[in-house]
């Protein structure tokens, strides 16, 4: 580095040291001017920290690695969060690991307790079974439940499946990723980023056989205090060492966020579940009555769907990718609801097309009446989308009420029945007065949504459910259009409140404020 | 792409035999099931080289370094992972003896600050307050700087201007400043925020040792058999000081002394929740059992220590009903106390934060040392009266920032000292000031008194972190001149500024730091800094030119030519630098602890305690039992405000008033975003508060609005709002110790009420 010379002060020195001490702060020399030690180490110089933290050999037949977890070394620093974002190369935020607490005072005895945690690496992974796309992959060597990121369409379906806030959407991507405990790490005898990040020794991996996964994995088992039971994907971590005297309680129990709203999605159920109802409360009578099927309903419901549809396709992070949803049908609710929606927009045009351009009845009542069956079938497909989820709040029979009624209630005003459909309207009003009330204590947070943050969504969606209720309930077939109106913004309403008041298990979170 | 790589690891599932894989192998084969592509090929991770195991194919090094890190005290080394010079990434250094292959998440994220958009990037200056702050050039800031604090130095006195430093910066940058600014600009008056954090040790060894010497080493940690962790998180606040604990494997008794059952206090074998600041009573209480039941060390006290009688009398009278009764500690358990510090074979006691910031702190760090002392607990493996410090460079501040001490350890009052100095950096003797500075709370007093008029604050953030905040920032705005050296232009002080100077920060700059074992580690620069951003080293020795101090200045050419400097000034003292070798040699030997005389170059173990043979740096080489009568609470908790507030860290992912740390995406999702205070059910209760609801605490000079959290981890009867966020500081009592002027934060009176 040369140095200056530091005569009497003038401008034009002044000038000049400026311009040197700017040139040399953007020198870069440490390469040159210290040791390079370790130019020629091949190995790893952290593996003598966590050489006894991964084991020797690799799993067997009937045997997968797991995280374990000793809690009484975990202190909550949280290297772990740091080092598998920084080993990873992830963006921003983005990290695999987290780090929760849990709180507890009983009888005397006080506790706090971090926990780390990561993807759970399950038996029967949920993120898999509900992925349309087989973008995920239970490694059979391993059990490793990776996530291809070329397969994903961004969806984000596993999000909601998964009960341990794993899978996590990447926007810049527009898919999900999420922990591969770094196989191939794994396969180098290297240990994965967490594992060798942790000062305490608090994360090692284990060769676990499956039937001890199992073992802990029943209904009355759970990873930890707050967490969902373990019956319903067989997480393969173990927590060990909690001290549960205290009968701690997730440092966030007391959360009030609502979730996130999904609003395509809400967009997407609400339409295709008045639409379906309107196609099929035409088609049936047609049917029924004998008489020609109305061409204006035929078309305000193929294209109330059909808008409702382009809303699913909007809310996917690659659409482009959205041919491969068929793939998962055999376990996939959603790959299901998709097979069954895609056929259905087209006997909807079809339908419309056969009773507008008039062609032989025949032709319409048969595209008619395959639209309305795979109406039914697609809307029982995305109760299932959601009911798979084993949310309490989407459980099976709410889920039921909920989509069916709206079909139904859109069905009937299409009909001289119209003034039915208020009644219709009737049981979902019901639940939700139940649930904001806070009865049944699975629903507690839910119900405290409604009563806070969500307040003004649930009385809006009361309203216009009650203005609809009044259009057609008194106006009957004569307000049927503005009552549908009506019917549709209740409807929309009340999906965005089905997303935002979802109770979303996961795993013990941090203080929430 | 690295085709190398790819042929390394064939995909392993195309191995696989059974049926239902090669079905999965036709939809791979087919494209149907893509297991490659861009967006996998995004995560593809590479053999590192350089012993560092796989790494990001994306942040893949050409070159690697070590740095020692900037944030915390413990003085962690970071291997960086250079490409052309720059870092890209960062993994903890694994040879190095402090943190052996760890790191925090905030040494993990150490460079993710630099990248932050919002870098002050110029500087920017005002000429009225009214006005927004507009950039100039380094030219016109130079003459800007000189011309209003030489105008305050006409108007009223030079020691009118004063300066409000910092435990971040190097060593050599503190040494610059406080040169510069009291030898060239003629101030009297300049502190650092190190003030905050270890004044009170910084005093309490002077008394006691007769030097500021923090007498242990790390590896007292492992090789201890009682450990004694006094108002000090080590969990949270020094996580890579408690895997030193972890690690040792002595099954050691584990004390935590603490109001909260923090983080720290689960993992002790004996949790002593105290009343908070009823520490001083339950030291001179466990004396008076150690003396009582025949625990001292007569042979160690009688030959290595002065002032025991004394002692041993004033601590009669806190008997243990007394000191239960005061502390809330039952009997059984002060004797249980007592009887693990007397009869351990290596006891070793840790203090912090809990203990430095209190009313009566000095003397409550002087009653752990004489703890140890009369139990001969020091100068021995796993033994020690230690201070852990705060910021990474504390310790440099305390030794080399020439504030309230003469540079390298010496005293402003003492005219031989000032000689040497003088004599090293080749100035006139008078120009060094006969009086030490005023503290930090005093130079912000002095603005209330005219007596301050103008204001340098460097790399600190007052308007956060002091006391009284609403009172602080008035007397920013009461200044005729106030300049802010910074990373960033939006931190609290920075926005009452006149004028902004943009600094670089760690990891753009050289130099060196002092952790908390008194190791001197290098940093490094290995990023470039934005824009007309300077290192603060830098940013000295050109206000130095333009000040006219020119000549004088021409030794500061490098931080590594100041280096040499202050080895040279430090020759002789306790803290002697001078067998150390350059940057380079230190940072080959892993750091170097002081004292290192020139005689010793070369020849010194990397892990050395001070005091092995028992001679302390007082005049007779005895160490001092010094105690006092307990002083009243400053603000006892009252009916108006009847719980007492605790401050301290809320977690490891956040550094102080989160200038850096809120930079980082990662560390941001490792804290709660917003402010909370942690209140017991049973206070909530009887308040009507549920957890997670809106409150409001209130104290004496303010109110904040935070979110409840309800834990049983604090004690009925208190409260504890981190630090880190805003508006925690505008409650605490802007009371100090009286001998270390250290404020106060740890005991305030509050009531909470919901709010709205």
């Amino acid at each position: 580095m040369e140095s200056p010379t530091l005569a009497a002060p003038s401008e034009s020195g002044i000038r000049t040291l400026i311009d040197e001490l700017l040139e040399e702060q953007q020198q870069l020399t440490a390469v040159e001017r210290f040791s390079q030690k370790h130019e020629s180490a091949t190995e790893p110089l952290q593996a003598r920290y966590y050489r006894e933290l991964i084991p020797l050999n690799r799993p067997g037949p009937e045997e997968q690695y797991g995280f374990e977890v000793d809690l009484e070394a975990c202190s909550g620093c949280k290297a772990c969060v740091s080092a598998c974002h920084s080993l990873n190369g992830l963006d921003g935020s983005e990290s695999w690991r987290d780090v929760g607490e849990l709180v507890g005072g009983n009888n005397g005895a006080t506790m706090q307790q971090t926990v780390t945690t990561a993807c759970h690496h399950c038996a029967d992974p949920a993120c898999a079974n509900g992925c349309p796309t087989l973008a995920y992959e239970k490694d059979l060597d391993t059990g490793i439940v990776r996530h291809l990121d070329d397969q994903c369409m961004g969806c984000r379906y596993c999000e909601l499946k998964c009960p341990y806030e794993v899978p996590k959407y990447n926007d810049r991507l527009g898919i999900v990723r999420k922990c591969d405990m770094c196989h191939k790490r794994l396969a180098e005898g290297e240990a994965p980023a967490c594992v060798q990040a942790c000062p305490n020794e608090a994360i090692r991996i284990r060769v676990i056989p499956l039937e001890e996964i199992e073992a802990r994995s029943g209904t009355e088992d759970h990873l930890l205090p707050g967490t969902v039971s373990s019956d319903y994907t067989q997480p393969s971590t173990r927590f060990q060492n909690l001290r549960s005297n205290a009968a701690p309680l997730p440092a966030d129990a007391d959360r009030l966020e609502p979730a996130y709203g999904h609003f395509p999605l809400a967009w997407m159920l609400g339409l295709t579940q008045v639409g379906a109802g309107i196609i099929a409360g035409t088609w049936l009578l047609g049917l029924l009555t004998g008489e020609a099927f109305s061409p204006g309903w035929v078309m305000r419901g193929t294209l109330i769907s059909l808008a409702g549809l382009v809303g699913s396709v909007l809310h996917l992070g690659r659409p482009t990718q959205a041919w491969r949803a068929f793939l998962g049908w055999r376990r996939s609710w959603l790959s299901r609801e998709i097979l069954a929606f895609g056929p259905w927009s087209g006997a909807m045009i079809a339908f419309a097309a056969a009773v507008i351009l008039d062609l032989p009845r025949w032709t319409a009542l048969l595209t008619g009446g395959a639209a309305t069956g795979l109406g039914i079938l697609g809307v029982f497909c995305s109760v299932m989308v959601y009911a798979d989820t084993r949310r309490p709040f989407w459980k099976l029979s709410d889920t039921t009420l909920r989509f069916f009624t709206t079909m139904i209630a859109a069905a009937l005003v299409v009909t001289p029945l119209a003034w039915i459909a208020a009644l219709v309207r009737i049981p979902v009003f019901i639940l939700d007065g139940k649930i904001r009330r806070g009865k049944g204590r699975r629903l507690e947070r839910t119900s405290r949504l409604f009563r806070g943050p969500l307040d003004r969504l649930v009385r809006s969606r009361f309203l216009l459910d009650a203005i609809a209720i009044l259009l057609i309930g008194l106006g009957g077939s004569s307000m049927a259009i503005p009552g549908l109106g009506f019917l549709v913004l209740a409807d929309l309403a009340g999906r965005a409140l089905f997303f935002r008041a979802v109770d979303e298990p996961g795993m013990p979170g941090g203080v929430a404020a | 792409m690295n085709p190398e790589c790819l042929a390394e690891s064939p995909p392993e599932h195309l191995a696989m035999p059974s049926p239902v894989v090669s079905f999965s192998a036709l939809l791979e084969k087919t494209g149907i099931r893509a297991f490659e592509g861009p967006l996998t090929e995004e995560l593809v991770r590479d053999p590192g080289r350089y012993g560092l195991g796989q790494v990001p194919r994306e942040r893949a090094p050409d070159a690697t370094t070590t740095s020692v890190c900037g944030f915390c005290s413990t003085g962690c080394s970071l291997n960086l992972h250079l490409r052309d010079g720059v870092a890209v990434n960062l993994t903890p250094d694994p040879d190095y003896p402090v943190n052996l292959g760890m790191a925090c998440p905030k040494g993990w994220e150490a460079l993710a600050p630099l990248e932050a958009e919002d870098r002050l990037t110029t500087p920017m200056y005002r000429e009225s307050r009214e006005e927004p702050l507009r950039p100039i050039s380094w030219e016109k800031a130079a003459e800007v700087f000189c011309e209003r604090m030489k105008r305050v130095g006409a108007e009223w006195s030079p020691e009118h201007c004063a300066f409000l430093s910092t435990g971040q910066m190097c060593t050599e940058e503190m040494a610059l400043l406080g040169a510069f600014a009291k030898f060239g600009m003629g101030m009297v008056h300049g502190d650092g925020n190190t003030r905050q954090c270890m004044a009170t040790a910084v005093t309490a060894y002077k008394e006691s040792f007769g030097f500021d010497a923090p007498p242990y080493t790390y590896a007292d940690f492992e090789e201890s058999d009682v450990i004694v962790l006094i108002g000090a998180n080590l969990c949270i606040a020094h996580p890579i000081l408690w895997q030193r604990v972890l690690r040792n494997r002595r099954s050691p008794e584990i004390i935590v002394v603490d109001p909260r059952k923090t983080e720290t206090a689960m993992q002790a074998t004996q949790h002593v929740p105290l009343r908070p600041k009823s520490d001083l009573i339950l030291y001179y209480g466990l004396a008076h059992l150690l003396i009582r039941r025949g625990w001292v060390d007569h042979d160690y006290v009688a030959a290595h220590t002065g002032g025991f009688a004394d002692f041993a009398e004033h601590v009669a009278e806190f008997t243990p009903e007394r000191v239960s009764d005061e502390t809330g500690i039952p009997m059984e358990e002060l004797e249980s106390l007592a009887r693990k510090i007397g009869t351990g074979e290596r006891v070793s006691f840790w203090w912090t934060m809990g203990v430095n910031q209190g009313y009566e702190a000095t003397r409550t760090a002087q009653a752990i040392i004489n703890l140890a002392l009369m139990t001969g607990n020091i100068g021995r493996p796993g033994t020690g009266a230690n201070s852990i410090t705060g910021q990474c460079n504390a310790m440099g501040s305390r030794l080399f920032s020439n504030t309230t001490g003469l540079l390298g350890g010496h005293d402003f009052r003492n005219s031989r000292h000032r000689r040497r100095v003088a004599e090293v950096l080749g100035l006139e003797e008078e120009t060094i000031p006969e009086r030490p500075s005023w503290a930090y709370d005093q130079i912000l007093s002095g603005i209330d008194r005219d007596e301050i008029r103008a204001l340098w604050v460097i790399a600190t953030n007052g308007g956060h972190s002091w006391c009284d905040q609403n009172r602080y920032r008035d007397r920013m705005d009461k200044l005729d001149f106030l300049v802010v050296q910074d990373l960033y232009g939006d931190t609290d002080t920075a926005q009452q500024a006149d004028l902004l100077l943009p600094a670089a920060g760690w990891g753009e700059k050289d130099g060196t730091f002092i952790n908390s074992e008194r190791r001197v580690g290098v940093v490094k620069k290995v990023r470039q800094a934005p824009g007309l951003a300077l290192s603060d080293f830098s940013i000295f020795r050109l206000l130095a030119k333009a000040w006219g101090c020119g000549e004088w200045v021409g030794r500061w050419e490098s931080p590594e030519a100041a280096f040499e400097l202050l080895k040279e000034v430090s020759r002789g003292r306790p803290c002697d630098l001078s067998g150390m070798g350059d940057y380079r040699q230190i940072d080959e030997a892993g750091g170097c602890q002081w004292p290192v005389a020139e005689s010793h170059r070369g020849r010194v173990n990397p892990q050395r305690r001070l005091f092995e043979e028992g001679r302390f740096f007082t005049e007779d080489q005895r160490a001092n039992f010094v105690f006092d009568t307990i002083q009243p609470n400053p603000e006892l908790p009252d009916d108006r405000f009847p719980l007492v507030l605790l401050t301290g860290r809320g977690s490891s992912a956040q550094w102080h008033t989160q200038t850096r740390t809120e930079r980082s995406g990662v560390l941001r999702r490792l804290y709660p975003k917003g402010n909370y205070v942690e209140l017991h059910p049973a206070d909530a209760a009887t308040r009507g508060i549920a957890s997670g609801e809106q409150v409001l605490v209130r104290s004496r000079r303010a109110e904040i609005e935070v979110r409840a959290f309800l834990t049983p981890t604090v004690g009925e009867g208190q409260v504890f709002l981190p630090m880190h966020y805003p508006e925690t500081n505008r409650l605490t009592l802007a009371a100090v110790d009286p001998h270390s002027r250290q404020p106060n934060y740890k005991a305030c009176a509050v009531e909470i009420e919901p709010a709205g």
